[in-house]
């Protein structure tokens, strides 16, 4: 499932909210990029990434449903 | 305080750091505050900067799986609770080099794009030496409680990382190592243990590419080459220091930091002097119970049989037995227990250790043989002795 970030949340604790999630979680940008956000190098991206609001609001997130409830501060679930 | 963390960044580029124990940001002077604040709470180096504060109050220097340094510094003594953190960085102790970077984010498909903007922040980040790293942790943690420590007393925590995502690495053309190599070989030779902060042999040359960890690797098998033969210039056998050079490469190479392979170093530097020195004492013994004593030494952690250790000293069991008896005037198995029980009473100031683990750890046959021998040489019981 896809889903967007919320606006104006803290970047640092949606990442550490996704650590605790069961499944992958990634971030998808419109130029086809997917970043794995339980991998180190893919978080630093991201946060890098998350500083452009514009940009951040092309992109997804992808993951189970299971997880998303774990996310639902952070992320917009229908 | 104030000056010494604008020194810092205006000479260095180095950014200062205030945090409470709780992680949260009280002060800090860097440009791209929000970026490296929220990269450092979601490393491992946050998680393990609030453990070590939890129960130490000595520097700390501490690195995630990408190569970003930390030095952290408490502001309590031993008796208060940790009140504020002072911290220095991130620092890179190789350099980050784009080259490098784009290499890791194309094996995970990455744009340019995508890649660039991690890159504006990365290239930010200064590269220091990692002797100098230790140094300015010394600087901090002065400043900060009035107290000095050495570099030994600086901790260095290792984050076991995946290969996929390796530590960075520069392009160093200038080999300034010839003067460090010259006052290590003569430290090692001489059985005095000079402080390298922890192990730097300067600037040695690019031997790996792209490489960090290979190239850390690589410097640690030169300065094995280096350490073995001053070792045996300072009268230790040559196949006791060839052994130990083969032991400390197999463990480097089986590292997986750049920080763990530089504590591997650390500890390699610290184990030749004291076999030179071990060597120099025993210097009027001949050069056969000289090599059974430092077989003991290299397998404190095994058992030791004599069939194996006349092997490799190339003599018979009853041979070595009745020299080594006849020089020192102490069986070999006496001394061999002996050795162990030595080792025993410095393992045993980790508290957190049983005593099973520790027989099994040296090799005794069982928990009760090692604890009988241990009262008949220490007047105590294992346990006893722990506790005091």
């Amino acid at each position: 499932m896809k889903y967007k970030l919320k606006p104006e949340i803290r970047m640092a604790d949606f990442i550490l909210a996704v650590n605790r999630c069961e499944g992958s979680v990634t971030f998808e940008t419109q130029d086809g990029d997917v970043l794995n956000l339980k991998s180190e190098l893919c978080k630093y991206i991201f946060l890098a990434v998350s500083l452009e609001p514009k940009y951040l609001e092309s992109c997804n997130i992808s993951c189970s449903s299971q997880d998303a409830a774990l996310l639902t501060d952070y992320i917009e679930v229908p | 305080m104030k000056f010494l963390q604008d020194t810092f960044l205006h000479t260095q580029k180095i950014c200062s750091w205030s945090i409470m124990p709780d992680m949260q940001l009280v002060y800090s002077n860097c440009p791209e505050q929000e970026f490296f604040y929220n990269l450092f709470l979601v490393s491992r180096c946050s998680t393990a900067i609030q453990t070590h504060f939890a129960h130490d109050r000595l520097p700390l220097l501490v690195s995630d799986r990408t190569g970003f340094v930390w030095i952290a510094v408490c502001s309590a003594t031993e008796s208060e609770s940790p009140s504020l953190i002072y911290m220095l960085g991130p620092i890179f102790t190789s350099e980050m080099t784009e080259t490098h970077l784009r290499q890791l984010c194309r094996k995970m498909h990455l744009t340019s794009e995508t890649t660039e903007r991690l890159w504006q922040f990365v290239k930010e980040v200064p590269t220091i030496s990692s002797s100098t790293a230790f140094s300015y942790a010394g600087m901090l943690h002065y400043c900060v409680t009035g107290c000095a420590v050495t570099s030994d007393e600086i901790e260095l925590q290792i984050e076991r990382i995946d290969r996929s995502e390796d530590v960075a690495w520069g392009d160093v053309s200038w080999h300034g190592s010839w003067v460090t190599e010259q006052r290590l070989f003569k430290s090692i030779m001489e059985g005095r243990l000079e402080d390298f902060g922890k192990v730097n042999t300067g600037n040695i040359g690019n031997m790996s590419g792209d490489d960090p960890l290979r190239q850390a690797k690589n410097e640690i098998i030169v300065f094995a080459v280096l350490c073995s033969r001053a070792a045996i210039l300072g009268g230790v056998s040559v196949e006791g220091a060839l052994s130990l050079s083969d032991y400390f490469i197999q463990m480097a190479e089986a590292a997986d930091t750049v920080p763990e392979v530089m504590n591997i170093g650390g500890e390699m530097q610290k184990t030749y002097v004291q076999r030179v020195q071990k060597a120099k004492a025993h210097s009027n013994f001949s050069p056969l119970v000289r090599a059974c004593v430092e077989y003991v030494d290299t397998h404190i952690f095994e058992k030791i049989s004599l069939n194996a250790m006349a092997q490799e000293v190339g003599y018979n069991e009853n041979y070595i037995s009745r020299k080594f008896k006849g020089e020192t005037g102490q069986s070999l198995f006496d001394y061999v227990n002996q050795q162990k029980i030595q080792m025993a009473k410095v393992i045993l100031t980790d508290k957190k250790l049983s005593i099973a683990e520790i027989s099994d750890r040296l090799a005794f046959s069982n928990p009760s043989y090692f604890s009988s021998v241990f009262k008949k040489q220490v007047g105590m019981s294992p346990a006893e002795y722990q506790q005091e």
